[in-house]
């Protein structure tokens, strides 16, 4: 059963198209053909999968920047200066990857201002008031959503910071201190300070040099969001639920899809599976997981393009709001 | 920002074009130093699931960086642009590991339940299989290994759950089987006998599976592979082969109708398989005698 062996690197790159649909179907029935036959190919394809899967779970890339535990673990002293360079290739990589539409003529602040308008969430605080602390099932259910609140705002607020756009990170901060007030597992007065020190360039005095965000209050905001990135995404795991990283996950593509970024986004499209999983394994409720499962299934109807000018961006980043905000649904809001 | 922006434009770590203003060798090292943290970061978790020692993790790991550039990055010259290099770059990784095992360990292949078993449950087979250990003196080897954090009753459990038929069976002469005990009931002898048998038939049983599932068509051959060895959903299986969802469980039973209808031709009846498979669950295929997959009939159900 045993075929040849999948060494040259075209079999090998033809086997990553596969796996992120991108083979025309001809090409794609002779890669199955070969799947069904050939044991070592199949072994490379299932353990590809896996490794992806796994790499995609990893905190760090579900945000457009890498921020969280991988970096926690090589060391903080490694950590400023990480962040600093990959927040300036991650700014880099947003301004190469805007459309024209998106970037205008009006520069960063510009960019960063219309971005702000498609990010700001009308997604009601789950105050931990409301949560059951007595029923386990709706306790994890209720932390399933506040996860997916946290990760979308922080994703925000992130890219907020690095576009300079001092109101939309003020908005996004001051969604997540309303989240996490009261909370006796994570202090909200930190996004709350945070909030309140985001002030205009005219309140600054200094908007002729730095028309958005100062970059000194920007580095030092951006450092406190690993922080606390970095402190969720431990007492998710601890939990034993992905929700938050599922959060910030589903935020970062359709922010990838606002801003037409198609390679990243046709990656990520390839992984809903993954993010299924997630969605069965957190939990959610019934009523929840149905009406989800219906949006990823449009979700994977309308990845099938191969044009890239075919791809409906605005539909997908509309199905991924959606999602999260069915996912972000209080479970006293659940139809029945 | 703005004074930087220019210089964004030119490197753009998507795409294997970039830095197009650089001399070729610094692009593809710039390329290389984009994906570095990931592929290593990879490299070490495809090491680590298959239960490699610590230090020929972090060879395997060294190994695969020398592999991506040396002959000057020849491997991502070799990238056409069909998939993202990301990607790319991961099937390379598990080819140096096929690659890595087969100068290692030969032609084995960890069993389907060693695999599912864990990093632990391939130490273990290849301990026994490849090194051919005694099993007493591969659980205590494995168990003074921290990176597996497992104990000596932990792997003897994980031992009884490995295929008989990938541990190497000791062939022993006349004179010693004279020596070997019978009981009153004479049960230890006929379970042995009773197990030589079975191994008979289960080779018996792999030969005639294999040629019914060859015979299949490729696709479903590969739904059945994803769907009963590596325990895929159908959900899951339809989102990677970008299939409708809903045919696929009717596609299923009708393939599995079909291997019921070739083992039956071959002589083979659904409770001798079922024996045979509950025996010894790693015909080499991996398939379990009933698909506990909710809503499906399974072989079992054909009966």
């Amino acid at each position: 059963m045993n075929g040849p062996h999948a060494s040259p690197p075209s079999d090998l790159e033809t086997l990553a198209a596969f796996i992120e649909h991108r083979l025309p179907e001809a090409e794609r029935r002779r890669v199955e053909e070969r799947l069904a036959r050939d044991e070592e190919f199949y072994e490379i394809y299932t353990e590809t999968l896996q490794t992806l899967e796994e790499l995609e779970a990893e905190p760090a890339s579900a945000s457009p920047i890498s921020i969280g535990p991988r970096l926690h673990q090589r060391g903080r002293a490694r950590l400023l200066s990480l962040a600093a360079s990959l927040v300036v290739v991650s700014g880099f990589v947003l301004m190469w990857a805007m459309p024209r539409y998106f970037l205008g003529s009006t520069g960063p602040t510009g960019v960063s201002a219309r971005l702000g308008d498609r990010a700001d969430w009308d997604l009601k605080a789950l105050h931990p008031t409301t949560r059951s602390a007595g029923d386990p099932a709706s306790w994890t259910f209720e932390w399933g959503a506040l996860g997916i609140h946290l990760g979308t705002h922080l994703i925000d607020l992130q890219v907020a910071l690095e576009a300079g756009d001092w109101r939309a990170a003020e908005r996004a901060a001051a969604q997540l201190a309303g989240e996490l007030k009261g909370s006796l597992f994570f202090d909200g007065g930190t996004f709350e300070e945070m909030a309140s020190s985001l002030e205009p360039p005219e309140a600054r005095g200094d908007e002729g040099e730095h028309p958005g965000l100062a970059p000194d209050t920007r580095d030092r905001h951006l450092q406190t969001l690993a922080e606390q990135d970095e402190l969720f995404e431990q007492t998710y795991q601890q939990l034993g639920l992905r929700a938050y990283h599922l959060g910030k996950w589903l935020e970062s593509t359709r922010l990838m899809a606002l801003s037409r970024d198609e390679r990243p986004l046709r990656n990520r499209l390839g992984r809903l599976s993954a993010a299924e999983r997630i969605l069965q394994k957190d939990g959610f409720e019934t009523y929840k997981l149905q009406r989800s499962e219906e949006i990823l299934d449009r979700l994977k109807l309308l990845r099938e393009a191969d044009d890239p000018q075919a791809l409906d961006f605005k539909a997908i980043a509309k199905l991924l709001e959606d999602l999260i905000v069915e996912l972000g649904r209080e479970s006293s809001s659940l139809e029945p | 920002m703005t004074g930087t922006s220019s210089s964004a434009r030119r490197w753009n770590p998507f795409s294997r074009r970039s830095g197009s203003n650089d001399g070729p060798q610094e692009s593809w090292e710039k390329t290389f130093l984009a994906h570095r943290e990931r592929i290593e970061l990879a490299a070490e978790r495809v090491a680590k699931r298959a239960g490699l020692p610590p230090q020929e993790v972090e060879d395997f790991v060294a190994g695969v960086r020398l592999k991506l550039i040396e002959d000057d990055y020849a491997v991502l010259r070799k990238h056409r642009g069909q998939s993202s290099m990301a990607t790319y770059l991961i099937t390379v990784v598990h080819n140096a590991f096929k690659d890595h095992c087969d100068q290692r360990f030969g032609k084995y292949r960890p069993s389907a339940k060693a695999k599912e078993l864990g990093p632990c449950g391939r130490a273990l087979e290849r301990a026994l299989v490849v090194d051919q250990m005694e099993l007493e003196a591969a659980v205590q080897a494995l168990a003074q290994r921290p990176d597996l954090e497992t104990t000596e009753s932990e792997l003897k459990r994980i031992a009884e759950q490995l295929p008989p038929t990938k541990v190497k069976r000791r062939f022993v002469d006349e004179q010693a089987l004279e020596q070997v005990p019978v009981s009153s009931s004479g049960s230890a002898t006929e379970h042995r006998l009773l197990d030589g048998e079975r191994a008979r038939q289960a080779d018996q049983l792999s030969t005639v599976l294999r040629s019914a599932l060859q015979a299949l068509p490729a696709q479903d051959f590969l739904i059945l592979k994803l769907h009963l060895r590596d325990g895929q959903t159908l959900a899951t299986i339809a989102d990677r082969l970008e299939l409708p969802q809903r045919p696929l469980y009717r596609r299923k039973h009708k393939s599995l109708d079909t291997l019921r209808n070739h083992l039956e031709a071959k002589g083979l009846s659904w409770p001798e398989v079922r024996d045979l498979l509950e025996w010894n669950r790693d015909l080499g295929l991996g398939f379990d005698p009933e698909d506990s997959h909710p809503g499906s009939a399974g072989l079992g159900a054909a009966t």
